[in-house]
């Protein structure tokens, strides 16, 4: 079957296709589309699947077990290759826990070693990396599972799978990619590589949050960060050299920090392992505190840069501004969510006793305060349109860190379903600002008025999308800040606001001042919206301004009838089956961590 | 010493034997001499339009020994044993090994010297010369550098290295009537007599400590004495003089790497030469410094106890590497002279391979520094060449080599542009690239040692990881503003076309294939570079 490979590397394919000499350019751009689609349809028949799996997990079938089960037979088969004489020699030294595997010591196996030859060390090795992974328990969470050896001597594998973290920002990543490449229909200068570098992006996209293996991640990691520098620098705005160069190196440098840690998480591992869930069941075994809270660091900024976490934001609004506005959606839809999910998949279940220390605790949510509200504050004194969401991005980012900080079920559920509402809420507002800019061909704020008189439709949706970032009860973003402050706030589970007594920081305060976030976000956004669509029609220019496009309808209607159905439905659509997986993850950080 | 005191029974006997068995296993070594002098023999009768087509000649002069070193791969032998009185003793005292250490480095020379060749033939400024000599001299670098590949004698190394630098200087100074390319050899030539000197004075200084010139023997008897400085008796080696011996040598070898302090020849050598030749300086010469300098520190293995004492020969080579990786990358920051930067940027990289130098001899570790440099090598080769290659084919057509010339440049020539951009993200190392999996190696073999070993070495090896990261970073800089001025300076759909001969669209596209194929296929590539063995080195 390889759902996933089909699904990662569909995109690239259909870049492969599409630049071929032989399409007139309008065929090229039907051709992307299409493809797209078609990776959009296998995402959405994945995430079906998927519910029905977590739904009924004993009567799951083929892709749709779980990873326990696909990696205890790929233990067999990886036995199996010994021939019969070493296998049973193999078998009966094979550990059978993550503490047995963590118990063997370096003379066991240098005597080891001995004992059953180079091949047969080799395959125990592998196989007792595949022992602790099929016993962690996020493994039985992980559906359409993948995996073969990819560079042996390093023992790299070519492992995907996907589970209720990753599903939803890879269904998100496959939704944008059509909404985003209808939108760019209008691109006429070099349209070939426009298309074909966006469907790179895809597949690196869609590639990070499948990957399990650390290697397979970076690459994919650094996969979509070289389409996006060219999307920005060569179709960007006026100053866009300089955004895109400035995105590229803060990315790099967070990019090469976190290759030093993962190579430290691989030599200080015994048996040497890229495999991410491997690694979940061994290191909070034998990490030292300190070599935790340093990877920990390490890792972060990685993951912050991408987030943008303060006082590594500085790169978003400058790409945010040049970027063409299909690829600001990107940006905000899914890119900064690379960032999130590295929290949710690397940080904290790979180090989960630095995670939970006081002093990160307090670094975590102090950073995400200050996301929050420098964030609102920032968006509320731009002139800019495009400006002003870039910074409310930076805002609603703050509310993932904080729902992380407090390591509840609830703030976890909702951090990460704000990843995915701020995904359509944000990819929303910059189709808005899109479609206004290619009009005005301008986003000063003080020079709109009165565009709701001549715009009613593109008004109607544009306040769909505003009161989704705002809030609004009722729209998705609502059900997502809901949980993530109900998190924070619990007083039985929240790290952030249980007694400085039992490991939390009895900081309440902390809480109610990002509460501020959301008054403030009322302002920004009501302004805007005041002085963008309310009032009389300020320029004689706007009087002839047409209303929404085909093509503009095709990208925002989606978005908004996404807002809608989550923010009356959350269960059903979205919660039940991200809850699962996301409560075995707080579960694990939570005991390793002895909460 | 060696020939004076020999009688004439044991010359039959040790001698001519040792030399007729030798000689089968130097078919390869003699194809490329007999090919160099065949091309000058044939180029005296041809007329000078037609010399150039002598290329096809010496691409076959370097595909044939090719082959015959594939059927010699897995040989390991001790090649014209001089010193008779060894022989007896461990039987391997020969001035040449051959192992499938030099055997790599030998089809690389023979390989990497393919492309060379071809850009020369499509290269414009090549176009009005008499190429005979050109690629006659040529093939005989090349045999230098199988060579020095393979040297296993002091003699023997300096003998080869002056062969690579001399043909070297009459290749950068082929220009004859350009000043550009004279000064640039005569100041090859200045810098290359003072590093010939002083590794010529670092071996005589080591063959005074330990009595030998065979490189095996001479690690061996040299660490023997470091780890018990009293019991040194008869040799009565002191670790000054033994580091100041190894740093001589080294930066004789140095040069040829140009690594930090040798590498100051550098820039103005790659902007006067002949583009084709740069790209070979830049490549092979590297190579062949890297390949003799692995070779003569791997046979130092420090033992634990000697890490910490006053021979801390791994800190010096951690100190050059870092200062050779910092300087050449922040230097080529602000060159608007592309041969220049790309000068700087094989400074860096030599940086960055001195990494698996640094580690060479510590401990406790599954793969050598020698097999990571080994597989660096091909990754840069790869991409070096590459990026030389584009850069030849632009300059056919814009007879100019300068960044501001490459504006909008991508658009004009859409497959070098693409080309030049996954070169330029390979030397920046960024997956899915070789370059990518050279570094990530190094890096691993940095840290696998480092947190091995710990105390201060560790340390040291921990903050050079992070050097070499932050180097990373920096070079995105100079790198990304090629590809910046290829493509986001301005959209030239349509504009007019660079026209490329075939040849040259075909080399590129072999090398951009070979880039990606190093990546993907690592596993394959890895089993033949971690397998690689130095005879008389224990793995």
């Amino acid at each position: 079957m390889y759902t996933l490979t089909w699904l990662t590397f569909f995109p690239l394919l259909t870049a492969g296709v599409i630049l071929l000499p032989i399409w007139p350019k309008s065929v090229m751009k039907f051709l992307a589309v299409v493809g797209a689609f078609i990776t959009f349809i296998i995402a959405t028949g994945i995430a079906r699947d998927y519910s029905d799996a977590e739904r009924s997990p004993g009567a799951a079938q083929g892709p749709a077990r779980g990873a326990d089960a696909v990696l205890k037979e790929l233990i067999e088969s990886e036995l199996v290759q010994l021939g019969s004489g070493l296998i049973d020699q193999v078998r009966a030294r094979l550990p059978k826990s993550a503490d047995e595997v963590k118990s063997v010591s370096e003379d066991t196996r240098k005597a080891l070693l001995v004992e059953l030859g180079k091949k047969g060390f080799h395959a125990w090795e592998r196989a007792s990396e595949l022992v602790v992974a099929s016993s962690v328990p996020q493994a039985s969470r992980l559906r359409y599972v993948e995996f073969a050896p990819w560079i042996g001597q390093f023992k790299i594998n070519y492992f995907m799978a996907v589970d209720g973290l990753s599903l939803p920002l890879v269904w998100l990543t496959a939704l944008l990619g059509v909404l985003c490449l209808v939108y760019s229909w209008t691109i006429d200068q070099g349209t070939k590589a426009y298309y074909a570098l966006f469907l790179i992006l895809e597949t690196g996209l869609i590639g990070v949050f499948c990957a399990l293996d650390f290697f397979l991640f970076y690459v994919f990691w650094e996969i979509v960060l070289l389409p996006m520098w060219f999307l920005i620098g060569i179709w960007g705005g006026p100053n866009r050299i300089y955004a895109a160069i400035k995105f590229f190196i803060y990315t790099l440098v967070g990019s090469v920090i976190m290759l030093l840690a993962m190579l430290v998480f691989y030599f200080k591992t015994e048996p040497h392992t890229f495999n991410i869930i491997t690694l979940m069941g061994l290191t909070p075994l034998t990490y030292s505190l300190q070599l935790q809270t340093m990877l920990f660091l390490a890792l972060f900024i990685g993951f912050a840069i991408k987030v943008p976490v303060f006082p590594f934001h500085t790169w978003l609004p400058d790409a945010h501004v040049e970027a063409p506005t299909a690829i600001s959606v990107v940006l905000a839809g899914v890119l900064l969510k690379m960032g999130g999910y590295g929290f949710f998949r690397f940080s904290y279940p790979l180090l989960p006793q630095a995670a939970t220390q006081r002093g990160m605790i307090w670094f975590i949510a102090i950073l995400a305060l200050i996301n929050i509200v420098y964030g609102a504050f920032c968006a509320m004194a731009q002139k800019d349109f495009k400006k002003l969401v870039a910074y409310s991005s930076v805002s609603h980012m703050g509310y993932v860190l904080l729902g992380l900080a407090s390591l509840s079920y609830m703030g976890i559920d909702g951090a990460v379903l704000q990843m995915f509402t701020h995904g359509i809420s944000s990819a929303m507002l910059f189709f808005i600002v899109g479609v206004i800019y290619d009009r005005a061909h301008h986003r000063d704020l003080d020079r709109f008025g009165g565009i709701g008189l001549q715009m009613p439709w593109y008004t109607g949706i544009a306040t769909v999308g505003f009161f989704t970032s705002l809030g609004l009860p009722g729209l998705c973003g609502f059900i997502s800040e809901v949980l993530v402050f109900l998190g924070s706030w619990d007083t039985s589970m929240s790290l952030i606001t249980t007694p400085a007594g039992d490991k939390g920081l009895g900081a309440r305060w902390i809480v109610y001042v990002s509460l501020l976030g959301v008054v403030l976000a009322a302002v920004y956004i009501l302004w805007t919206i005041q002085r963008v669509y309310l009032g009389n029609v300020k320029d004689e220019h706007y009087k002839h301004f047409p209303d929404l496009s085909f093509r503009e309808v095709v990208a925002l209607v989606p978005l908004a009838f996404l807002c809608v159905v989550i923010g009356l439905l959350p269960n059903p659509t979205i919660l039940n089956h991200i809850d699962p997986s996301l409560r075995e993850l707080t579960d694990m950080v939570r005991k390793a961590a002895g909460l | 010493m060696l020939l004076l005191d020999i009688d004439l029974e044991q010359f039959r006997e040790v001698f001519v034997p040792s030399i007729t068995k030798s000689l089968h296993f130097f078919g390869p070594e003699f194809q490329v001499a007999i090919a160099a002098m065949v091309i000058l023999l044939i180029d005296l009768v041809l007329p000078r339009k037609a010399s150039r087509q002598l290329a096809w000649l010496a691409v076959f002069a370097c595909l044939y020994p090719a082959l015959s070193v594939l059927s010699l791969y897995e040989e390991s032998q001790s090649l014209f044993i001089a010193d008779h009185a060894a022989v007896s003793a461990d039987g391997a005292s020969g001035m040449l090994a051959m192992d499938s250490y030099a055997n790599f480095f030998k089809l690389f020379f023979l390989l990497g010297a393919v492309p060379v060749i071809l850009l020369s033939y499509v290269a414009k400024e090549l176009e009005d010369r008499r190429m005979g000599e050109y690629y006659a001299i040529l093939l005989a670098s090349i045999l230098a550098g199988m060579l020095m590949a393979s040297s296993a004698h002091f003699l023997m190394a300096f003998i080869s290295l002056e062969f690579l630098s001399i043909c070297s200087y009459i290749l950068v100074g082929f220009h004859k009537n350009s000043r550009a390319s004279s000064e640039a050899a005569l100041k090859y030539i200045i810098y290359g007599s003072v590093a010939a000197g002083v590794m010529g004075y670092g071996l005589s200084l080591l063959y005074g400590l330990t009595g030998t010139g065979d490189l095996q023997k001479f690690g061996e008897r040299l660490m023997a004495s470091i780890a018990n400085p009293e019991a040194a008796g008869t040799l009565n080696v002191t670790a000054v003089a033994a580091t100041l011996g190894l740093l001589m040598t080294f930066l004789g070898l140095a040069y040829k790497m140009a690594a930090i302090p040798m590498h100051f020849w550098c820039p103005d050598v790659y902007e006067g030469a002949p583009t084709p030749i740069t790209a070979f300086l830049s490549v092979a010469s590297k190579a062949a410094g890297f390949a003799l300098c692995l070779r003569f520190f791997s046979n130092l293995k420090f033992a634990d106890a000697a890490l910490d004492q006053a021979i801390s020969w791994p800190v010096v080579m951690i100190v050059i590497s870092m200062v050779t990786m910092t300087v050449g990358n922040f230097a080529a920051l602000w060159q608007e002279n592309l041969k220049r930067l790309f000068a700087y940027s094989s400074i860096a990289h030599a940086g960055y391979m001195m990494m698996g130098v640094s580690i060479l001899g510590i401990p406790g570790a599954s793969t050598g520094g020698v097999q990571l440099i080994a597989y660096y090598l091909l990754a840069y080769l790869a991409m070096n060449l590459g990026a030389f290659a584009v850069v030849i084919l632009i300059e056919n057509r814009t007879r100019s080599v300068n960044l501001s010339d490459y504006n909008g440049m991508g658009w004009r020539a859409p497959f070098l542009g693409v080309a030049l951009t996954v070169f330029l993200f390979s030397l920046i190392g960024i997956p899915p690239t070789a370059g990518f999996t050279g570094k990530f190696q190094l890096f691993m073999g940095v840290l696998e040692r480092a947190a091995k070993i710990g105390g201060h070495l560790g340390t040291l090896l921990y903050i050079l990881a992070v050097v070499a990261v932050i180097n990373t970073a920096v070079s995105v800089y100079y790198y990304a503003r090629i590809i910046r001025n290829l493509y986001l300076t301005r959209i030239e759909e349509g504009g007019e076309r660079v026209s490329v001969p075939f040849l040259g669209t075909a080399l590129v596209a072999v090398l951009v294939a070979m880039t990606f194929y190093l990546f993907f296929s690592a596993e394959s590539i890895l089993d033949k570079t971690l397998n690689l063995k130095i005879l008389g080195v224990l793995p």
